[in-house]
């Protein structure tokens, strides 16, 4: 809560000090925001990394160091505010936003429960007025947000959280199961991170709602995507969107020759990779990502697929198939670095499924393609709209299948897990 | 805002009813009852034969009885190792086991306060199994929630301290099959072994033939409930006797905290695989022998002379 405090004062003074006229104050100012933001969370996050790091590092070369290691909880959403906080500042840093004048205002920016502990990421330009003008009780809006509140805790408790106590024990000792198991298990983890974090986010953004707020959307059914960059325009939309505004376009971005388009590539994929967590996997998570994005990037392929899949259609073409499984399946191989304790249990698991094609009868977990399946399916009727719950208009039918979502949750309250994005 | 608020009630109102009905119709017995129970609670005596244990508690309670009352409680381990047969040979009192699957402190604490309104009880044997303090106890919710004539407001009572979801439909389920005419399905499991009455259940699964451990020290930690239990216990002019349960290749060491308490230990038992069908619960065997250690002890705590009450 005290650094939670300390870092909103700071932003807000930084805000008028990066506002200044004068070119070269401001430019200070603007990298003393930065360090001091990166600091924090450098400090709180990344100390014990790189702590560790370096005493390997030495140890290679025969010397033994002793570092002071962190022994302190990572405080609750600070990659998150951190970067709401930094946004403002480079927005106002480029004109885009002024500075605001009531700390209150800000703060609420900042730390606006819905969005405070996993996203989405808010910008200073989206939020800002919203919280600065006077709101008065919507109540269509409120009815929009009851759905995506009884949309995300379906997608959170029912889905991510059965999802979870299947393939838990899976990636626990993942030794004991064979190949099948193992890749069902990578599947499958790749439906409870999406169940469980765009159900964050539609919580969140419900939750918003009711109070008259609109958030950013965070998720555009990215497991229908054709291709990885267009994954990354519908998975986490507010981070990958930060990275691109705050980091790859100042950077240069496409723009400035292959090499560098290349290379910003590799640094947002792995700077993603790192802010995720202080750990090996998350950086191998990041690369693999960057690798399957450069030869789109490349080829100059990376916007081929911008609109919706199989927008006039009721069904995707083979072709259209075949790029979602494949862009899946690439996802799907990087996930398991992801959800990895560390980068040796990544590698295990994956060696497990190159070589223990053995008892094929054994396979534990296969409700797990029933439930990845149904919630596929539902997203495919949503796919136009990700914001809208959309329940055929009959009465009794919307009822019933409100009631059913709303029983079935409150059957496995008890046996809810945490949000996989609260450790971030 | 009032018109979103009427439709937020109408619909929870909706909700509720829509459940209610659906629990009715679920509790009128049909052909597709005992199948619909079992699809969505699971059945009385799903937890060793508590049906018939807690059922008998009552008539114990509400009885006479010419001698000193003593009951036992704590989790499975307390149903299944210690047998009030074996303590009755010993001395001149009337036990009774109150054990259930999974309780916790909290829970234990709950029934006694529910014996003692039904009862004087003068002994309470308060069995402590190594890892009491981290029991939930949901399963014991479960249990006593469908199975027990708690009261209606110490059933609220214990619902309410667990958020669950499935708890609560039990609940739910429970006073619903009161009021329209409803079988009970008691289902009886030879799984949980064979029900000997006054709470003790024999176990019949085979002992453990090749454990070989180490035995390891363990720490029994304190729990906040321990001191309440204490207090509730001398309220009612009650004598406390602690039982700590063995464990298979587990060497119990206390905290201080059990210090001032009468209490016994057997940790003889603890290297004794023949006795056990798992590392917590005994065999039949192994539970009567044990049980038979546990009366020579006990009678040096329970001194009272038999006379009605």
């Amino acid at each position: 809560m005290g650094l939670l405090m300390l870092s909103t004062a700071l932003d807000f003074a930084y805000g008028f000090w990066v506002a200044s006229p004068n070119k070269q104050k401001a430019k200070l100012f603007l990298w003393l925001s930065i360090i001091n933001n990166l600091g924090i969370l450098g400090v709180f996050k990344y100390y014990n990394f790189f702590a560790t790091q370096f005493q390997e590092g030495f140890g290679l070369l025969g010397l033994h160091i002793d570092p002071l290691l962190l022994n302190v909880a990572l405080p609750v959403g600070i990659s998150f505010y951190t970067f709401h906080g930094m946004s403002y500042v480079f927005d106002i840093y480029r004109g885009q936003q002024k500075p605001v004048k009531s700390f209150v205002d800000y703060a609420v920016f900042v730390s606006f429960f819905p969005l405070l502990v996993a996203g989405p990421i808010e910008r200073a330009g989206h939020l800002l007025p919203q919280v600065q003008k006077t709101r008065t009780f919507n109540y269509t809006q409120a009815l929009e947000g009851c759905r995506l509140i009884l949309w995300g805790l379906f997608k959170k408790v029912l889905i991510a959280d059965t999802i979870a106590q299947v393939i838990d024990p899976i990636f626990a000792h993942y030794t004991d199961y064979n190949s099948p198991t193992l890749i069902l298990a990578a599947v499958g983890f790749a439906f409870q991170i999406y169940g469980d974090f765009s159900g964050y986010s539609d919580i969140a953004l419900g939750t918003a709602k009711l109070f008259g707020f609109e958030l950013l959307s965070n998720f555009r059914f990215p497991y229908f995507s054709r291709d990885i960059a267009e994954f990354w325009r519908r998975w986490h939309i507010s981070l990958s969107s930060w990275f691109k505004d705050y980091l790859y376009i100042p950077l240069g971005g496409s723009r400035a020759g292959t090499q560098k388009a290349v290379r910003n590539t590799f640094i947002i994929f792995l700077v993603s990779g790192f802010w995720h967590g202080a750990s090996w996997n998350f950086i191998v998570w990041g690369f693999i990502h960057a690798c399957a994005f450069l030869p789109l990037l490349l080829l100059k392929r990376n916007r081929n697929n911008t609109d919706t899949v199989a927008q006039n259609a009721t069904l995707p073409s083979l072709k259209e198939l075949w790029q979602m499984v494949t862009t899946f399946g690439i996802v799907t191989f990087a996930w398991i670095f992801f959800r990895a304790d560390n980068l040796d249990s990544a590698l295990g698991f994956l060696q497990g499924i190159l070589s223990n094609w053995n008892n094929l009868g054994q396979v534990t977990g296969k409700s797990l393609l029933v439930l990845g399946a149904s919630l596929l399916a539902i997203d495919w009727f949503l796919r136009h709209n990700e914001r809208q719950l959309r329940v055929p208009n009959w009465q009794p039918f919307r009822f019933a299948i409100y009631f059913g979502m709303a029983l079935a949750i409150w059957l496995k309250l008890g046996s809810e897990q945490t949000f996989l994005y609260f450790q971030f | 805002m009032s018109r979103f608020l009427k439709r937020l009630i109408q619909l929870v109102v909706l909700f509720v009813l829509s459940i209610l009905v659906g629990l009715v119709l679920i509790a009128l017995s049909t052909n597709f009852t005992l199948k619909l129970e079992q699809k969505s609670f699971g059945h009385m005596t799903h937890w060793g034969s508590s049906w018939e244990r807690i059922s008998e508690f009552e008539t114990w309670a509400s009885g006479t009885s010419a001698k000193p009352r003593g009951l036992i409680i704590g989790s499975s381990t307390t149903y299944r190792n210690l047998n009030p047969y074996a303590f009755e040979a010993q001395m001149p009192i009337n036990w009774f086991n109150y054990g259930s699957s999974g309780q916790s402190p909290a829970i234990s604490l709950l029934l006694l306060q529910h014996a003692f309104e039904r009862c004087h009880i003068d002994y309470v044997v308060f069995d402590i199994y190594g890892p009491v303090a981290q029991l939930e106890g949901l399963e014991s919710a479960h249990d006593l929630i469908y199975n027990s004539k708690l009261n209606f407001w110490l059933k609220t009572k214990l619902v309410c301290g667990y958020p669950e979801g499935k708890l609560w439909l039990r609940y739910l389920y429970f006073y619903t099959k009161q009021f329209v005419p409803s079988k009970a399905y008691v289902i009886q499991d030879p799984k949980n072994g064979t029900y000997l009455k006054k709470g003790f259940v024999c176990s019949n699964q085979p002992a453990l033939k090749h454990y070989k451990k180490a035995p390891e020290r363990y720490k029994v930690p304190d729990f906040p409930e321990l001191a309440q239990i204490a207090a509730l216990c001398k309220a009612n002019k009650c004598k406390l006797i602690l039982n700590f349960t063995p464990q298979l290749g587990k060497k119990q060491y206390l905290h201080k905290a059990y210090k001032s308490f009468d209490k016994m230990q057997h940790p003889e038992f603890c290297q004794r695989p023949d006795l056990f069908y798992d590392t917590s619960h005994m065999t039949c065997e192994g539970a009567n022998l044990y049980s038979e250690q546990v009366a020579l002890q006990l009678k040096k705590y329970a001194t009272l002379s038999a006379s009605p009450r």
